[in-house]
């Protein structure tokens, strides 16, 4: 990362302590974390914000699901690069319209070195 | 009817018959050589008597009928029963059976069956036959695999059935038994696969719950680990943690991956190809070890209906298994050939073997004798072939070797 400004990625997961987590990992090793504790919150960081280079998505959220939240992404056109963590691929599974975004799927719980590995294929 | 149901038939008209009016009008004739034949009074008396003979003539004929139609009737009852039953005389042999239970069984007649005998089977408990012998009714399940069992039967794979065993009592002392067998194995299948798709939804909904806090715990450990420990121990400590945390990540894989076997799609599988496959990349992955993988797999055997992505962890985890049992390296064989129309597959390992108590419970889920298994490689496996209407059987002694056998019925033989 030296030399070159730090890739901003936006967390979103309404456990709090998950996402404080990828937030701290995140910046150990030199991104820019930005954290919103659900999907509706997320969207709002996005109108204000621009120019993330990726999501880390939670799929199981109370108001808004991970699916819902992409779904909201492609209806803003917005082309950033996604990796959903999931508890179970289960519900997932029974969408067709997720079989994009198996490639970047993660089964909680993360290794986070292996979360690392994804990320610096992505950006 | 045979002539030896006939005679019997004939033997009870003969019992109902005994002391009607027949008998008594016998003699009779006789009395029509006493002089005085030919008079009027005389000729009016035979005549009466000859009707009244023709009269109960008809009335035991009606009477034959009636019986014959009512033992018609039972004995369309006892043969249109979907309940397979068999009577068997006091000394436990076995005398006749309906088409319910040579169904049941797989059974071409009743001549392959003759020989069994109600008391000398050795799979009802002693304590049930001593109690059938005293006249109480006992019910029982039993677990069939019809690939393995002593008599000659058209019938393969797996089966549950319950039986009712009653005395036949004949004014209050017994004069036989009557065996009622029901096959349950449909229904158990449908209550098994409500069963999963229950447990499905509630490890679903569990693996969301519990994933999150392994991610914490296992998301602080790492992250701990990353800033930098110093100290060793606390460093292991750490390392525990996560590793732990990802051994019941993969443990809530297994259930889930478990209670969805049932759902996937099935094609018609070359078990050759497969087999040859798996055995490519173990021997592969055994080449720095002393076991040696052989192989004696037929080409031309035919295509069984089924899922090859389960079928392959099918024989992964069984010849994984075999290597696991051999820490000091040794043989273990893979066989396939065609077995009365089914594929039959053999691993067969030069290990350490099982106790009969341990053979016991391989297949329930959780069962290890591992010391990091997790006790449900062989339950999945177990339920893979069983929603492949297959059979996996293991036969093992302590000491000499296991041999895992796993019967696939071929493409023709599954109705699909």
């Amino acid at each position: 990362m030296t030399g070159k400004t730090a890739k901003r990625i936006l967390v979103v997961d309404d456990e709090q302590h998950i996402a404080d987590i990828i937030e701290k990992f995140l910046v150990l090793h030199g991104f820019l974390a930005h954290k919103a504790y659900g999907g509706t919150q997320a969207l709002e960081v996005l109108s204000e914000e621009h120019g993330f280079d990726l999501i880390i998505l939670d799929e199981k959220m109370p108001c808004m699901s991970g699916t819902a939240f992409r779904k909201k992404m492609e209806d803003m056109n917005m082309k950033t690069p996604v990796i959903v963590l999931t508890g179970s691929i289960g519900m997932l599974a029974l969408c067709e319209d997720n079989k994009a975004v198996f490639k970047n799927l993660m089964i909680k719980p993360v290794r986070l070195s292996e979360l690392l590995g994804v990320i610096n294929k992505l950006i | 009817m045979s002539a030896k149901k006939k005679t019997a038939v004939k033997k009870s008209l003969k019992k109902v018959t005994a002391g009607t009016p027949r008998a008594k009008a016998k003699p009779k004739p006789k009395k029509a050589k006493l002089p005085g034949a030919g008079s009027p009074w005389l000729l009016r008396e035979t005549n009466e008597l000859l009707k009244s003979l023709v009269e109960k003539e008809k009335e035991i004929l009606q009477t034959e009928d009636a019986l014959v139609e009512a033992m018609r009737r039972f004995r369309d009852l006892f043969e249109q029963s979907p309940i397979g039953v068999a009577i068997h005389a006091t000394d436990g042999e076995l005398l006749i059976v309906n088409k319910a239970y040579l169904e049941i069984f797989g059974l071409s007649s009743f001549g392959d069956i003759t020989k069994q005998n109600l008391f000398s089977d050795m799979k009802l408990p002693r304590d049930d036959r001593r109690r059938i012998k005293e006249g109480h009714v006992i019910q029982y399940e039993r677990e069939y695999d019809f690939n393995n069992v002593d008599f000659k039967t058209k019938r393969d794979g797996p089966a549950n059935i319950i039986f009712t065993i009653s005395p036949l009592f004949r004014d209050s002392s017994v004069i036989g038994y009557m065996v009622q067998v029901q096959d349950i194995t449909e229904r158990k299948r449908a209550e098994e696969a409500q069963r999963l798709a229950q447990l499905g939804r509630l490890l679903s909904d569990m693996a969301h719950e519990v994933n999150n806090p392994l991610m914490i715990i296992s998301g602080r450990a790492e992250l701990a680990l990353m800033e930098g420990v110093q100290d060793s121990t606390v460093r292991d400590t750490f390392n525990i943690i996560l590793d732990q945390c990802f051994l019941a990540k993969d443990i809530i894989q297994r259930l889930l991956k478990y209670s969805r076997i049932g759902k996937v799609e099935k094609n018609p599988v070359d078990m050759p190809k497969i087999l040859e496959l798996i055995v490519n990349m173990l021997k592969h992955h055994f080449h720095m070890t002393d076991i040696v993988l052989k192989e004696d797999i037929q080409r031309d055997l035919p295509l069984v209906i089924g899922n090859d992505k389960q079928l392959q962890q099918v024989f992964m985890n069984i010849i994984r298994n075999s290597a696991d049992a051999m820490p000091h390296g040794g043989d273990i064989l893979v066989k396939a050939c065609k077995e009365d129309g089914n594929v039959r597959i053999e691993v067969k390992d030069s290990g350490e073997g099982m106790s009969e108590k341990t053979l016991a419970r391989i297949f329930e889920p959780f069962f290890t004798t591992k010391q990091k298994g997790t006790g449900l490689g062989l339950a999945v496996c177990h339920t893979i072939i069983q929603e492949h209407n297959g059979t996996l059987a293991y036969k093992s002694e302590l000491g000499k070797g296991t041999t895992a056998i796993i019967i696939l019925p071929a493409e023709r033989f599954t109705g699909y």
